[in-house]
């Protein structure tokens, strides 16, 4: 009961969201899960796994895997120049880097702006937290921490394989 | 007022269990028959140190329990008993249960006290009825003494009271220690007493420490002594914090406070630790920390170098004599970080005795052991993972290596079974021997035991490959399950554990003679000798222990099998593996390349990469600990340019040849049996 309650005051403060393009669609995470924000950089490609893994970088003298975003989701066009961006996330013990077109800016929700998504191709229900509009613009909040430990981005070891 | 001790606590486990490991190595080592006066000595050292700190913090049954322990070694060194092997045996048992209770206490568990206080009564009686006799004074039977002290203020200062109790304490076990304040002259000076010795006796050391005539000296007896009040608090204190810790004038005055609020006993503790002072307790997290950073500062200096590398002659040559020291220096501190990380073996060995004891006796079996090398280091990191696979190794030359003394008898040997357990420094590698002067492994029984679990083995094969059978799951040969081994788990598990810290594992064994395992393993898991290849344009780090040559082999050297490509290299046809295919990445165009011969457990790769790059250390990188685990992939690295280079999995590279080429010897029988 009581974590509960307590999760419902957490949301009634307004989060703070990261924004980024995807093709022609704009994407919001948590700002707390992310690390920073890089250009993209030349990665050490890994055999034998799916191509929106491309590869791992060194961050520093941690080895850190680059997922595309826009491969994974088949959105935009994958192309790697001085635009191209890299997320750094955080995610509990984790760092990962996504790669994506363009980072927008950082904006404040309140839980009354996120509206519960409707079912929609491109992501897994389970993977979003909901849509935000701010001014002309649809967000679409993404639980990245969720998605990124899921088996399909195929990330970390699943127990069951 | 009362201070937290609770910091120390920790200090205490970790100090009680290593007199602990120490009581229990010197109860090994000493001889029954003629016990060495300092080695009985150090053992009532041990003893009483446990005792000392656990008074302190107010462990009350371990500190009775040590307590009577202590009163028999003490009756032992002094020859008033002599020792005998089924003592030993009680003495080692009390030791381990000194162990768990304090294993229990740090981990906030509720220790065994019922365990304990039949063994107190174990222990009572291998010190054989006298103790409990009048004639001396003993555990049980001690007088505690409660003593009241009414000092001049102008004499006793605080610091002086705490220099009391030291002198005190060298009584015996003073507990229960309180100051009060009386009035602007005087001040009491309380405490409790354990000590083996008459009231008399004690009036007069206090004599000495302070005026007769104001020193109250009361005598309890032995009911009131578990009745009384100081015990009443030992008991009602869970926290450990009770009267005595409160300090003369409270901790914050006092410029070195927790050192003079401790008890004497505590001091006692303090003392030994200094003995030893030549090493300090770090948490290996900081030592991590410390190596990643030297890795770090390495790959930075690499890329610097490289760097310089592009400079104009006259330029470079003042930064190369500049990078070359740095150079120096940082591969000096990457060898002494590194070294912090590095223990002696005999981590691992310490526990070998005790184990053979144990085994022995259970076993009927009469065995020496004899442990060299003891002193050879190798990492943290290595030492706990082989801690088990040894440890199994020894216990299976135990139980099937040596036979017992009657078989030996008749057949002609020494009653007394010998083990070397060894360990040596060998090139880049440690090596740990287990050396038993038993039976040696039966051949027959191997391969009959082989067949019967439906193995493909060949009465043809060479005594190694019928050796490395042992390490089959689920093998075992010997005739009864015992409770030692034999239960068909273990040496896989051993040979495992051994590959997957990139060491081998070999037999040697002569029927009747005895066997011999040797384990073989890197001195660390931190870097790694490696050779850089390159394959469409991508670099990869391959191990230079399994690198075995290389050739540059002519179109004709090449023969295909069934598809598959073997090489002819020093008379033998070896199953080529291209690195391109198996990852998938695009092949050379001219088919040129160099075959790097790999060698894992005697069998071959040959690895076909495009070129070689050269002979490099490299600093090992998890590749899990943000990503997963990749087949064929062991670890990853950072090159001196800074980008990330795979180190391969020499292992998986050289069995996927082999399953291969297993598969199309399959499907050519196959084809030729249609």
């Amino acid at each position: 009961m009581l974590p509960s309650k307590r999760r419902r005051e957490d949301t009634r403060k307004p989060r703070e969201f990261l924004t980024f393009t995807l093709g022609g669609e704009e994407y919001a995470i948590d700002i707390l899960k992310v690390q920073e924000i890089r250009g993209y950089e030349s990665v050490t490609r890994i055999a034998n796994t799916p191509t929106f893994i491309k590869g791992v970088i060194n961050l520093r003298g941690l080895i850190v895997p680059i997922v595309d975003m826009r491969i994974k989701f088949n959105l935009g066009e994958a192309v790697y120049n001085e635009f191209t961006v890299t997320v750094i996330l955080n995610l509990g013990k984790r760092v990962i880097g996504i790669v994506v077109d363009s980072v927008s800016d950082v904006i404040s929700l309140n839980e009354e702006e996120i509206r519960p998504a409707p079912e929609f191709g491109t992501f897994d229900m389970q993977y979003l937290l909901g849509l935000a509009a701010v001014n002309d613009r649809m967000l679409i909040l993404v639980d990245i921490e969720r998605l990124m430990s899921s088996a399909e981005m195929a990330l970390i070891e699943q127990s069951a394989t | 007022m009362a201070l937290d001790i609770s910091r120390f606590a920790k200090a205490f486990f970790e100090e009680a269990r290593e007199h602990v490991a120490s009581l229990e190595a010197l109860l090994i080592a000493v001889d029954i028959r003629a016990p060495d006066e300092e080695a009985l000595n150090a053992i009532f050292r041990a003893v009483h140190s446990v005792k000392g700190g656990a008074a302190a913090f107010g462990h009350r049954h371990l500190a009775e329990f040590t307590h009577d322990f202590e009163s028999i070694l003490d009756r032992v060194r002094k020859r008033k008993l002599a020792l005998t092997k089924p003592m030993v045996d009680v003495f080692l048992k009390a030791g381990d249960a000194i162990g768990e209770h304090i294993d229990a206490l740090a981990q906030d568990r509720q220790p065994d006290i019922d365990a304990m206080t039949r063994l107190r009564q174990n222990l009572l009686d291998a010190g054989l009825e006298s103790v409990q006799s009048a004639s001396l004074p003993s555990a049980t039977s001690a007088p505690r003494y409660h003593v009241l002290m009414e000092l001049d203020r102008a004499q006793f200062s605080d610091d002086a009271i705490n220099a009391l109790k030291d002198d005190i304490s060298g009584l015996g076990l003073i507990s229960a220690t309180e100051v009060e304040v009386l009035s602007e002259k005087t001040v009491a000076f309380s405490f409790d007493l354990d000590a083996d010795i008459e009231a008399d006796e004690l009036r007069e050391s206090l004599e000495f420490l302070a005026p007769a005539e104001a020193t109250v000296i009361d005598e309890r007896a032995k009911e009131i002594k578990s009745a009384s009040s100081p015990d009443a608090r030992f008991a009602d204190d869970p926290d450990g914090e009770f009267g005595f810790f409160t300090p003369v004038s409270g901790p914050a005055d006092l410029p070195d406070a927790s050192a003079s609020a401790m008890s004497a006993t505590e001091a006692d503790i303090q003392l030994s630790s200094l003995v030893d002072a030549t090493s300090i307790r770090v948490n290996v997290v900081k030592v991590d920390q410390l190596i990643n950073l030297v890795g770090e500062l390495v790959i930075a200096e690499a890329m610097v170098a490289q760097a310089a590398q592009g400079l104009d002659a006259a330029q470079q040559t003042v930064l190369a004599n500049g990078l070359a020291q740095l150079s120096r220096n940082t591969r000096n501190l990457q060898d002494a970080v590194l070294a912090i990380r590095m223990m002696p073996i005999s981590f691992v060995f310490s526990r070998l005795p005790r184990l053979t004891r144990d085994l022995a006796d259970r076993l009927g079996k009469e065995i020496e052991l004899e442990l060299q090398g003891e002193d050879t280091e190798l990492d943290k990191s290595v030492i706990e993972k082989i801690a088990d696979p040894l440890t199994h190794l020894v216990r299976n030359a135990l139980d099937h290596g040596i036979e017992t003394p009657e078989q030996r008898v008749a057949a002609g040997k020494p009653r007394i079974g010998y083990l070397v357990v060894r360990a040596a420094h060998q090139g880049g590698n440690i090596v740990i021997s287990v050396t038993d002067d038993g039976a040696g492994l039966n051949r027959d029984k191997i391969l009959a035991k082989a067949r019967e679990v439906g193995l493909d083995a060949s009465s043809n094969w060479q005594n190694d490959d019928v050796w490395r059978l042992i390490f089959t799951p689920g093998f075992s040969t010997a005739a009864t399950v015992t409770d030692v081994s034999g239960r068909g788990v273990g040496m896989d598990v051993v040979w495992q554990n051994v590959h997957s810290l990139g060491g081998k594992i070999e037999i040697d064994s002569i029927p009747g003679l005895g066997t011999t395992m040797t384990i073989r393993l890197p001195l660390t898991l931190a870097i790694l000798d490696g050779m850089s290849v390159s394959v469409s344009g991508e670099t990869y780090i391959l191990p230079l222990a399994s690198i075995s040559h290389s050739v540059q082999p002519s179109a004709a050297d090449i023969k295909t099998v069934n598809g598959a490509k073997v090489v002819m290299v020093r008379d033998e046809y070896i199953p080529i593996t291209s690195l391109a295919e198996l990852f998938n990445l695009p092949a050379a165009a001219d088919g040129s390349g160099i075959l790097v011969i790999l060698e894992v457990d005697d069998m071959r790769t040959a690895l076909q990469v495009d070129e070689l790059v050269g002979q490099l250390q490299v600093v090992l990188k998890s590749l899990e600990a943000n990503y997963r685990r990749v087949k064929g992939v062991s670890g990853a690295t950072i090159l001196g340019d800074g980008r990330v280079a795979l180190i391969l999995d020499a292992t998986y590279l050289v069995s996927v040849a082999h399953s291969i080429a297993g598969e199309a010897r399959a499907i050519a029988g196959r084809q030729h049996g249609n």
